[in-house]
């Protein structure tokens, strides 16, 4: 199971996931599963099919490189390691899948909000009716320790996020990592939630002593920054920095809480209830970001 | 397969996984421990601790204070720890439960994948 000679006929996809066994098997053993034929059984609605190319990225674990063409001709090849998508080059002989262009050859290193819903705007035009055809080979290049690619649950959650046929505005779709410079202030926590990550509900951010900022829903953010200076000392006391803590709601209709400490900085957040997996992923990216950029700096 | 067995094997097999407790939040007290040799006790203790402060009537508080002291809302089902060396996630077998699992990670699997597997312990055997 998960060898590349499974997937060179047209048509039929397989999974390269040998560390997840038992999620395969039931897959495999589910009713109407998609791959009880040994091909896959899609509509022909684009966000489904995204779905299904999504579900095979979040099966793959040892590097891969993944090469998709559509009934038109359009070629999409990815790279991904360890159930992310670290890189993503399109080639569309449409006009409709323009917005495709903006993807070539690029390392996805940072999940920011425009990116991913262009990248999704992008993938949506190749996912056209009429089927998709992949071929797997080895990756081409090692992984790059400072690439910290997309998880797959992110781009789930803003495939179900983003509203279809809209493209991304022009000039928003350059990757980047967080910057002191952009969102809510100068602070390093202020790029934790630049971009306005769709999962962000309200937020409060404490960068000094006088210095406070908030944004999001209006009836929460009095409740955040109490909270907020409740957990201050908490959060303090552990020494290594940058911490956070997510408190998960009961039940699926109640926001999650969390709270990020960095240094004097303080910052309160609240989850939208769907977005527990994407706050996971964005920590785990900024994280990578952070520690990528605190390695390129140069010691005078 | 039984809890110990199940604990055993998420210690086994998850990537960076350092120890699997269970234990009663309430009191803070370790009733099993799946963990690798170099911990000690102090160090189950610590994380049980954490686990009591992170699910326990502090957490209630900070979460009335953002919705408000509504009577009879659910508790914290599970509080995740994060910071640059390693990972800590908890979790109520239940809503009013004071058995929870702690699972301590570090540079290994991600906090969605330590939180899905948690999450699916809990759910074998809650």
């Amino acid at each position: 199971m998960g060898n590349a000679s499974q997937f060179d006929s047209p048509g039929v996809v397989g999974v390269d996931s040998p560390a997840d066994l038992q999620r395969m098997i039931g897959r495999l053993s589910a009713p109407g599963s998609h791959f009880s034929d040994g091909a896959r059984q899609v509509s022909v609605d684009s966000v489904e099919l995204c779905l299904c190319l999504l579900d095979e990225f979040d099966e793959v674990v040892m590097a891969r490189r993944l090469a998709l063409w559509n009934s038109r001709g359009d070629r999409l090849t990815v790279e991904l390691r360890n159930r992310r998508l670290h890189q993503a080059d399109f080639s569309s002989t449409c006009d409709e899948a323009a917005a495709a262009a903006q993807f070539s050859a690029s390392s996805l290193s940072y999940a920011g909000a425009e990116t991913l819903q262009a990248f999704l705007f992008a993938l949506r035009a190749f996912c056209a009716p009429g089927g998709i055809w992949v071929r797997s080979s080895r990756a081409g290049s090692p992984a790059d320790p400072d690439e910290t690619g997309v998880s797959v649950g992110t781009l789930r959650y803003q495939l179900a996020q983003a509203p279809a046929g809209v493209a991304p505005e022009a000039g928003k779709t350059e990757l980047k990592p967080p910057s002191s410079e952009s969102g809510a202030g100068r602070s390093v926590l202020a790029g934790f939630i630049a971009n306005d990550p769709p999962w962000l509900e309200a937020w409060v951010l404490v960068a000094g002593a006088l210095d406070r900022e908030a944004g999001g829903r209006a009836d929460r953010l009095a409740g955040l920054s109490e909270a907020l200076d409740a957990v201050c000392n908490r959060l303090a006391a552990r020494g290594s920095q940058p911490t956070a803590v997510f408190l998960e709601a009961t039940g699926e209709l109640g926001e999650h809480l969390a709270f990020v400490a960095d240094g004097p900085e303080r910052l309160a957040l609240l989850v939208s209830p769907s977005g527990k997996g994407a706050f996971l992923a964005h920590w785990s990216d900024w994280r990578r970001a952070c520690n990528a950029s605190m390695a390129t700096v140069a010691i005078p | 397969m039984s809890l110990v067995e199940e604990m055993s094997r998420l210690h086994r097999e998850l990537p960076g996984c350092r120890s699997v407790l269970f234990g009663d939040a309430g009191t803070g007290i370790v009733l099993r421990a799946c963990a690798d040799a170099d911990l000690r006790q102090e160090d189950h203790d610590s994380c049980m601790a954490d686990a009591a402060d992170w699910l326990g009537p502090e957490a209630e508080r900070l979460r009335a204070l953002v919705f408000g002291a509504s009577p009879g809302s659910a508790p914290v089902a599970e509080a995740i720890l994060l910071d640059g060396v390693e990972l800590r996630v908890f979790r109520r077998f239940g809503e009013a439960s004071c058995d929870v699992i702690c699972v301590r990670s570090d540079n290994g699997a991600t906090a969605e994948l330590v939180s899905a597997a948690v999450q699916q312990l809990v759910q074998t055997d809650g």
